[in-house]
């Protein structure tokens, strides 16, 4: 009833972000020949002004680029909130360079002349890697607006209940009759829609903090 | 004056030949004499040996006269005694008259030929008188009693005592003699021996002291009595105030040479400078030129000359036990690189005097210690047995600098893998963006075309597209090459014998670590090399530096040769030459190839610059194993053309 309409399904699309003209082109007619839609960019700051931020896909972004490197602009994404999953490109890979972008998440780091397979599984398993983490996105934002339909007592009882205390415990710290406590924690599962009292746990703990 | 006495105090121009004032009266006497003998002879009837005064005649004469008035005055006397007789009893008779004239005609002959004799010994002894009161050395004598009856010229300047002052004096008091050692001895040696000699100390008569050297006679009668003492002394006053300052003064010397912290060395070069002198009269006029034909003979000099003393900052630097282990020949401490010994020698040689540089010793435990020398020779540029060699050692201050250069060295290595990792990321980013579009489009292109509905369109525009890349690809080849030749390069020719010594110093250090000797052995014939002179003293730098880290781990002898000399084609020859481990098989065949090496620190670029910087001067690198161990390099160079030359 409460809950948020699901994102509309779009077909996902691979940006590309490489200051060379001609690997845009050829990886633009690589990711056509395999039916995935592409957008190619110049520069970092060309693809943040791009027209459909909300797109699900992934980046391909080149390490050496003009201005920003593409390590820093992975941290610059991660800290404005953006989880596009990123494969890296360089001409001239090194480890501790790929280890830095591998452990911000990077999710592949293909060296110059990379071969078409390496490049599309690699493309494929981030475009897989964002849909999944889009879909745990929209559960977690239904549960968090099932939370706050929930009285201020409501969330009291929750977080006691969660936390492991029967019905007359909690009836003891928060002044109520375990009747009354009862009510409330039946109005608690209805509403977060959950059956059980292990489901409610584990709502709580994707809530985290703001639980 | 007693009748011994050959000489006299008088001033000497009273003794010497004949007497100028007496001969005149005497002779006049003598003829007046005559004459009134000749008189009473002739002309008075006095019977009886009248003519027998002729011989007063005769004496008076040669008291005076010289050995032609003597011989004139028995002629005389002679002629008038028998004019007389023949004037008185006419023609000879054998009567008492003959007789008498026979008799006196003797006795003034013998008297004659008696008085040239005395005059003869008297005129020697007059001589010797002389020479002896013409000597600067004094001379007096004293008798049994000490009481001086004789004082010459020389004593008088000796003691300030005028001879009618001393004469009568007893001499030691007089002259407050004193003794070295004790007088009952001398006088004891004197007269058992007859003579005595040692120094004396005596007093002038200002009362100063004079230090006299003296020597003593005993002078006997004819019994063999003592009966006087001559006495000759010289002043060694002043000579011995000499010997004490040179005393003092070698003295000083040696307590500067022994106490020094620096090591001296004297050095005898006495062999060494026959040696060249016989050089010199094989007709050998520039003796460097010869001696840098004849490195042999500069060898052999070192070993002939010889170290004479060191103090003991020279055993302590040498880490010898005492100062004989060092003395003997030089060769021992100077190791066969050294290089300035040839220098030394004609500095010796030549008698400028001094010579300083810097080189290498050996020491007792075979360890090279760098020293910096300087040479001079104290007695002057002919002396060539006392050379005086001062020596310091710079072995750690040279360490520190070959540590620092190390260091340097290390660092720029560094640099330059640094810079020439970041310029082949550079490289290979240029090159792998367009690799990268090339192997895309072409897979890209497979893709279009192996589609269930192949599309033609993007297949083509896939495979022009990867057509134009790589062009683009092999543009940036072209151009990562051009800017690798834009250094202008500086064509000029240039001293190889220089260049060579600038690499020899540069590589001194390592040299030294590695304990290799270097000959450098360029032709005088040799023509100058022509082109960019840093580049190609990087080459020699780099052969050299190759060479001597291959040598680093070989037993035995460690040689190092440069040599030049003009090939055959009329280019010039370099090769480099050691005697280390020789090229392995493995390696030859891609020797200057670019990343092949076999030391583990190398990049393996020296050998792949050093060619093409050759090849670029229109030269040949090559290298080849040498049968008896150890490489060499060979490379060739282009020739300043004769006009050049001679411009």
């Amino acid at each position: 009833m409460n809950r948020p309409m699901p994102a509309v399904a779009q077909a996902p699309i691979v940006c590309v972000v490489d200051d060379d003209q001609a690997v845009r082109e050829a990886l633009g007619s690589l990711f056509r020949s395999v039916g995935l839609s592409v957008a190619t960019f110049g520069s970092t700051s060309d693809f943040l002004a791009r027209e459909n931020p909300g797109a699900p896909g992934c980046l391909v972004l080149d390490v050496r680029l003009p201005g920003v490197s593409g390590l820093d602009f992975q941290a610059q994404l991660s800290s404005m909130d953006n989880s596009l999953p990123i494969v890296f490109m360089t001409g001239h890979g090194d480890i501790p360079m790929s280890v830095r972008a591998m452990k911000a998440g990077a999710l592949d780091f293909l060296a110059k002349p990379f071969r078409d397979q390496d490049m599309l599984d690699a493309v494929a398993a981030a475009i897989e890697r964002d849909a999944a983490s889009r879909r745990d996105a929209d559960a977690l934002s239904t549960v968090r607006s099932a939370y706050a339909s929930l009285t201020p007592r409501e969330r009291e009882v929750m977080r006691h209940v969660t936390a492991g205390l029967m019905n007359k415990q909690v009836g003891a710290l928060l002044g109520l009759s375990e009747i009354t406590v009862k009510i409330h924690r039946g109005n608690v599962m209805r509403k977060m829609g959950v059956r059980s009292l292990a489901d409610l746990v584990r709502q709580a703990e994707a809530l985290g903090d703001q639980a | 004056m007693p009748r011994t006495t050959p000489f006299s105090h008088a001033p000497a121009g009273t003794l010497i030949g004949p007497r100028r004032g007496a001969p005149s009266w005497l002779s006049i006497a003598g003829t007046l004499l005559a004459v009134a003998v000749f008189i009473v002879d002739t002309f008075t009837p006095l019977q009886g040996a009248v003519a027998v005064v002729y011989l007063v005649v005769v004496l008076l004469v040669a008291a005076a006269g010289s050995r032609a008035a003597i011989l004139g005055a028995v002629a005389g006397c002679s002629l008038l005694t028998m004019a007389s007789y023949v004037r008185g009893h006419g023609w000879p008779e054998p009567d008492a008259a003959l007789l008498r004239c026979v008799v006196s005609l003797s006795a003034i002959v013998v008297t004659g030929v008696l008085s040239m004799r005395a005059r003869e010994r008297m005129s020697t002894i007059i001589r010797q008188a002389s020479l002896i009161s013409l000597t600067h050395d004094s001379i007096y004598v004293r008798d049994t009693d000490d009481v001086i009856v004789e004082w010459n010229g020389g004593a008088e300047a000796l003691y300030g005592w005028p001879a009618r002052e001393a004469i009568g004096r007893r001499a030691s008091e007089l002259l407050a003699t004193a003794f070295a050692g004790n007088r009952a001895d001398m006088d004891a040696q004197l007269f058992s021996e007859g003579r005595w000699e040692g120094e004396l100390i005596q007093q002038h008569r200002d009362g100063r002291i004079v230090l006299v050297e003296a020597r003593c006679a005993l002078l006997r009668d004819a019994a063999g009595r003592a009966q006087q003492i001559l006495e000759a002394g010289t002043d060694i006053t002043a000579r011995r105030a000499a010997d004490a300052a040179l005393a003092e003064s070698e003295r000083r010397y040696r307590a500067i040479f022994e106490s020094a912290r620096f090591s001296f060395w004297e050095e005898d070069y006495t062999l060494v400078m026959e040696r060249i002198a016989v050089l010199r009269a094989q007709g050998v006029v520039d003796l460097a030129a010869y001696m840098e034909k004849h490195p042999s003979f500069v060898r052999d000099a070192c070993s002939l000359t010889m170290v004479t003393d060191v103090n003991a900052a020279t055993v302590r630097l040498l880490g010898a036990q005492r100062r004989e282990e060092l003395l003997g020949p030089l060769d021992r401490f100077l190791p066969g690189s050294d290089r300035t010994f040839a220098q030394v020698l004609l500095t010796v040689f030549e008698g400028t005097g001094t010579a300083e540089g810097e080189t290498n010793l050996v020491n007792f435990k075979g360890e090279r210690l760098n020293v910096l020398f300087a040479l001079s020779m104290p007695l002057g540029p002919s002396r060539y047995d006392r050379v005086l060699v001062s020596v310091v050692d710079i072995t750690d201050r040279k360490r520190a600098e070959h540590a620092l250069m190390a260091m340097q060295a290390e660092l720029a290595q560094a640099a330059r893998v640094t810079a020439l990792g970041e310029m082949s990321a550079t490289i290979a980013h240029e090159v792998n963006q367009p690799l990268a579009a090339i192997v895309t489009h072409g897979e890209a292109a497979l893709r279009w075309l192996r589609r269930d509905q192949p599309d033609l369109g993007e297949a083509c525009d896939g495979i022009e597209r990867l057509v134009r890349d790589a062009r683009r690809a092999s543009d940036v080849v072209n151009r990562v090459r051009s800017v690798a030749s834009k250094e202008p390069r500086q064509h000029v020719r240039f001293d190889l014998r220089a260049l060579a010594e600038e690499c020899a110093l540069l590589l001194d250090g390592e040299m030294a670590r590695h304990r290799v000797g270097l000959t450098i052995d360029i032709d005088r014939e040799a023509p100058l090399p022509r082109g960019d002179r840093v580049q190609l003293q990087q080459v020699v730098v780099n052969l050299m530096g190759n060479a001597i880290r291959a040598m680093g781990s070989v037993p035995g002898r460690r040689e190092l040769t440069l040599r030049a000399r003009q090939a055959q084609n009329g280019t010039l020859l370099i090769e480099v030459e050691d005697t280390g481990t020789g090229i392995p098989d493995d390696i030859a065949a891609n020797l200057f190839d670019a990343f092949v090496t076999s030391r583990g620190g190398g990049m393996g670029m020296g050998l792949a610059i050093c060619r093409s910087t050759v090849e670029s001067h229109g030269g040949r690198l090559w290298a080849t194993n040498r049968p008896e161990g150890g490489a060499t390099f060979h490379f060739t160079l282009p020739v300043t053309v004769a006009e050049e030359a001679r411009a």
